[in-house]
């Protein structure tokens, strides 16, 4: 649906208002590397069915967060539940179960460079389903199709663009039909057009499939044309979090420094 | 009339930042030979759990890329060093002995029980274990074992155990191949330098024992799992873009040279230790 002449998601299924249950809740996430925390007895609940953005500056644990999310990193102390599930508490075999629900868009798509687009995208049907390759193809088709790439499959990862990398990363993110998608920085590298075009395919995914879809930026013009909810993170701590419209008629200082760009307020170079 | 030219005025360099001290420097070698002993519990519970056999496929293919790579390098050091200063240096030496008849026990003793081994290790830690942590650091950073870690898919049964399997089936292999060569040396020698064909075929099979030959499988074996766990281990730490898999890849072939001297060394004191008999030449 379009707003203002801005395109905003529509909330699906049990989003924000709906279903109290987040799809991601962290209580109390305290992560240091050596002597340096990088996050700080963090706080955050990403509600369900929704597009959430978690927005910071640069070096403030983002990646470090998503990492937690999906059980690569296992925190110093605090919990993190995704769909009910206790990560941080989970055995190895039982983060791999859950991981098989968790779809993710690395920064730079990260494809297996010894496989075709092809071959990166079936990847994950065959390695959890007992699908016949006829059908592994016509659903692996059917995504590239989806992010725009039905005449590139045959090409290796080193024959894409930046932005090719990350549709197919997209496209192989989404093969499982995932009930969370999490994207690390899906603008890194991309000029504003194809940026926009990305945020606007994420947009028309999510409005197709419904799911839970989280995103990692610094990027305030992706947050503002993709978010339903937004969390600041600053120092390791969520700073402030709400709905889209609530936080860009926040009065904090932080986040009204933030979601302006300015230079003025408590945010500096240090 | 010249011109003066302007002195050129070099922008002043940055001081380099300090190295870690040496605290920092012990820690980080108890923490990788923590992490070793870790990955390499971690590789074996793959190979001996189910689902079996699930890392057969990357092993062939490794074993046959690791052949590929290390074939020709292995026989061309092993017959350059068999020929130079085995050979040529070692025959003068019996030869102002008026012993050269006795050159051929030098290659089965010394051959089988020490350079060949050595050699081959030595190649295959330079031309494959780099390759290993390569391969391994560029997937690290560029961020595709997260990716499998993601979809459910284990990296170390997939990626490391298949290649310590390969590397420990492969450098015996390897070895083997790189006794023949250095046997040829001798013979080259041999027809170069005394012509005493039946004094140096004599004096080989003699000092041949099926022992030796036990042992050298056995240790090539436990170079092949050394250089293996030592590059991979560089490999899925490798940190701080291709900068870091270059610095991953150079420490690994350090590390890996000197775990095949310690390995070798320990191995041979116990071995001439336990078959006492080795140490008098036939």
């Amino acid at each position: 649906m379009v707003v203002d002449g801005r395109r905003v998601p529509r909330p699906a299924g049990s989003g924000l208002g709906g279903d109290p249950a987040p799809a991601i809740e962290c209580r109390g996430v305290h992560k240091s590397f050596g002597a340096a925390p990088v996050l700080a007895d963090l706080d955050l609940a990403i509600p369900a069915g929704s597009i959430s953005v978690i927005l910071g500056p640069s070096g403030t644990g983002k990646s470090v967060l998503l990492k937690h999310v999906i059980g690569l990193l296992r925190p110093d102390h605090g919990e993190i539940d995704v769909l009910g599930e206790p990560v941080s508490r989970m055995a190895r075999h039982e983060i791999w179960d859950l991981r098989k629900r968790v779809g993710i868009l690395f920064q730079d798509g990260a494809l297996f460079g010894s496989m075709n687009v092809f071959d990166n995208v079936a990847f994950p049907l065959r390695q959890h389903t007992d699908m016949t390759e006829t059908e592994i193809e016509e659903i692996v088709l059917r995504r590239l199709q989806d992010v725009g790439l039905a005449g590139a499959w045959a090409l290796m990862p080193g024959q894409l663009s930046g932005g090719m990398r990350k549709r197919v990363g997209f496209a192989r993110a989404l093969v499982l039909d995932p009930e969370i998608v999490l994207f690390d920085e899906p603008d890194s590298g991309l000029d504003p057009v194809r940026t926009a075009l990305l945020c606007e395919l994420i947009l028309e995914t999510h409005e197709r499939r419904g799911g839970t879809y989280v995103l990692i930026t610094h990027d305030i013009l992706s947050a503002r044309r993709v978010a339903q909810f937004i969390a600041l993170l600053w120092k390791g701590q969520i700073q402030q979090a709400g709905a889209i419209e609530d936080m860009l008629s926040s009065e904090d200082p932080f986040v009204r420094q933030f979601l302006s760009g300015d230079c003025i307020g408590p945010l500096g170079m240090d | 009339m010249s011109a003066t030219q302007a002195p050129v005025h070099l922008p002043p360099r940055a001081p380099a930042p300090p190295g870690p001290s040496l605290t920092d420097r012990a820690w980080g070698l108890i923490e990788a030979i923590g992490g070793v002993v870790l990955l390499t519990v971690r590789s074996l519970r793959c190979l001996l759990t189910p689902p079996w056999l699930s890392w057969a496929p990357e092993a062939v293919d490794q074993a046959w890329i690791l052949i590929k790579r290390c074939m020709i390098p292995t026989a061309i050091s092993v017959f350059v060093f068999g020929y130079g200063p085995v050979g040529v240096e070692g025959g003068l030496f019996f030869k102002a002995l008026g012993q050269v008849d006795r050159l051929g026990s030098l290659y089965s003793v010394g051959a089988v029980r020490e350079y060949v081994p050595w050699v081959t290790g030595m190649v295959v830690a330079g031309v494959a274990g780099t390759a290993i942590t390569a391969d391994l650091g560029a997937r690290r950073v560029r961020e595709e074992l997260d990716a499998l870690a993601v979809m459910g898919v284990d990296a170390i049964r997939t990626l490391v155990a298949p290649r310590i399997l390969a590397l420990m089936l492969v450098l015996p292999l390897l070895n083997l191949v790189g006794l023949v060569f250095a046997s040829l040396a001798g013979v080259v020698v041999e027809l170069q330098d005394h012509g005493n064909f039946a004094g140096y075929f004599a004096s080989f099979q003699s000092g041949f024992s099926t022992v030796d030959m036990f042992a050298n499988v056995l240790k090539t074996a436990g170079f092949g799992f050394l250089v293996a766990i030592v590059c991979c281990y560089r490999g899925l730490n490798a940190k701080g873009g291709s900068e870091g898999v270059g610095r991953a890849v150079n420490v690994a072939v350090v590390h890996s040279f000197a775990a095949v001297w310690l390995f070798n060394f320990a191995f041979n004191a116990v071995y001439l230790a336990a078959f006492p008999g080795s140490l008098s030449l036939r």
